[in-house]
């Protein structure tokens, strides 16, 4: 039960980084460009929409809610206090997941509202995107605790430009599982990264 | 005589440098009791961040154990014993005073009133009037008195401060050094670092100076400031001084120890020192950090 408070703490941050920090303009920015070019592109594909605003918004919630100097630095005060270096990755992992799903379903609502197109695959859609977003997040995670944003911005980068290639659902089970993982034992290992 | 609260047995810890490895602390051991104020001195680099960073369980030691209420500190449950606040707090950014400390609140689990944690947490720290001001902005004393608000949440038994006081404005000092005294009379054992040693010749009962990451002396404050000093003020600079002297920017100085003020300037005398004027003062803590560190 403790556990799960301390992880609610951490993704009870998100609101107020969506709110007080770029994250919540940023994500509004990729929401908007995605389905301009979405719709420009007349393609009735939601799972690609899905997908890259998901990945790509999962890289700007960990890049605000981990990545930063400050933010990095501060988690040596966090673990000083009764959590686990887990519930901090997870709860970490749990908010830009939040924010990324949240920015991913509002721009499929809107493609399907203003595009006129069939909303029939949305929920399949959107289920893809949020895996893609959680195996993204997770794995971004333990990245930036290792190098900070310059690995968010790099992924961001590579992601952005390379597109998305179809992963199997598993495999994005398998990465999520692992990089919040990784993310705790390298807090684990060293607690002020 | 009570158990300690907590314990330091031979605690040696090594630091990667670019250079190679770097012995920063070298077997300390020391015993902190419930209620005891223990000041923790030393030059910059003497080891007194490491030690509270392995008291905290932020650090692990390469050899030795510490433990809190004997729970090795690398457990969770350690943690509900002991609040730190470290030299160069950061809190999460974008969060104002009371989210932060709200926050950290969180972690200390249902039982308790969250509420009533941040307001006696807001009060310790003297933090009321900036409360809704954003931590990141807060100038150095105010981030200072963040960093021991939040040790002191969840009324946790030992209290580890890093250079707290030595952030703070006289008046704001002298004002913490009070809430220390009272947390100390409820129980609290402290062990704080500080450069700021008149601040720590106020409160601490014991004091231990760590030189290069070992243990140079450790003891009653009381027995430490109990020494008598003589400074000599002369005419002209002396280049040789007597045995037992030191130079200084007036003249000479040294500690009386067992003998009378009249034998310490009879040696003076006989050394064809001019004396202009003599005076006797208790040793400072100040002094006994550099005598230490010589």
């Amino acid at each position: 039960m403790h556990f799960l408070h301390c992880v609610l703490a951490e993704w009870q941050l998100v609101r107020v980084r969506l709110l007080r920090s770029r994250l919540g303009i940023w994500l509004l920015l990729l929401g908007v460009a995605s389905v301009a070019v979405h719709l420009r592109a007349r393609t009735q594909e939601l799972e690609s929409l899905a997908l890259r605003v998901g990945m790509l918004g999962a890289l700007l919630g960990i890049a605000f809610a981990a990545g930063s100097d400050a933010d990095r630095a501060a988690l040596a005060i966090t673990l000083s206090h009764p959590t686990t270096p887990l519930a901090v990755a997870l709860g970490r992992w749990l908010a830009a997941v939040t924010a990324s799903a949240c920015a991913m379903l509002a721009a499929l609502v809107a493609t399907v509202t203003i595009g006129r197109a069939d909303g029939t695959d949305l929920l399949l859609a959107a289920r893809t995107g949020a895996l893609s977003s959680a195996a993204v997040a997770a794995a971004a995670l333990a990245g930036v605790w290792l190098g900070g944003n310059t690995v968010a911005a790099a992924l961001f980068l590579y992601i952005g430009l390379a597109g998305t290639p179809p992963v199997p659902g598993w495999a994005q089970v398998f990465v999520t599982v692992g990089g919040v993982a990784a993310g705790a034992l390298l807090l684990m290992r060293r607690p002020h990264v | 005589m009570s158990e300690p609260i907590l314990s330091f047995a031979g605690v040696t810890k090594y630091a990667r440098r670019r250079f190679g490895r770097v012995r920063v602390l070298e077997d300390v051991s020391l015993d902190v009791l419930p209620g005891e104020i223990v000041g923790l001195a030393g030059p910059a680099g003497a080891g007194t961040t490491a030690l509270l960073l392995i008291a905290a369980g932020l650090a692990v030691p390469d050899s030795g154990v510490v433990r809190l209420n004997g729970v090795p500190v690398d457990r969770t449950a350690a943690r509900r014993l002991v609040g730190y606040a470290p030299a160069q707090p950061v809190f999460p950014p974008t969060l104002t005073v009371r989210e932060v400390l709200d926050y950290f609140a969180r972690l200390h689990g249902a039982g308790m009133s969250r509420t009533m944690l941040v307001r006696r947490a807001l009060e310790l720290g003297g933090l009321a009037q900036v409360a809704r001001r954003r931590a990141a902005a807060l100038p150095a004393g105010a981030i200072a008195r963040l960093a021991f608000a939040q040790a002191t949440l969840g009324a946790r038994p030992v209290l580890l401060l890093d250079q707290t006081l030595s952030a703070l404005d006289p008046v704001a000092r002298r004002s913490l050094v009070e809430r220390l005294a009272e947390l100390a009379a409820d129980g609290t054992a402290i062990l704080v670092a500080s450069h700021e040693l008149s601040a720590l010749e106020r409160i601490a009962a014991r004091v231990v100076i760590l030189r290069r990451g070992a243990v140079a002396h450790s003891g009653p404050l009381a027995a430490l400031l109990r020494e008598r000093v003589l400074e000599v003020v002369l005419d002209g600079p002396v280049e040789h001084p007597p045995p037992g002297f030191r130079a200084t920017a007036a003249g000479l100085e040294t500690e009386l120890g067992s003998r009378t003020v009249e034998a310490a300037l009879a040696l003076c005398r006989a050394h064809r020192l001019p004396v202009r004027a003599s005076q006797v003062r208790v040793k400072s803590l100040e002094d006994a950090v550099v005598e230490a560190c010589d």
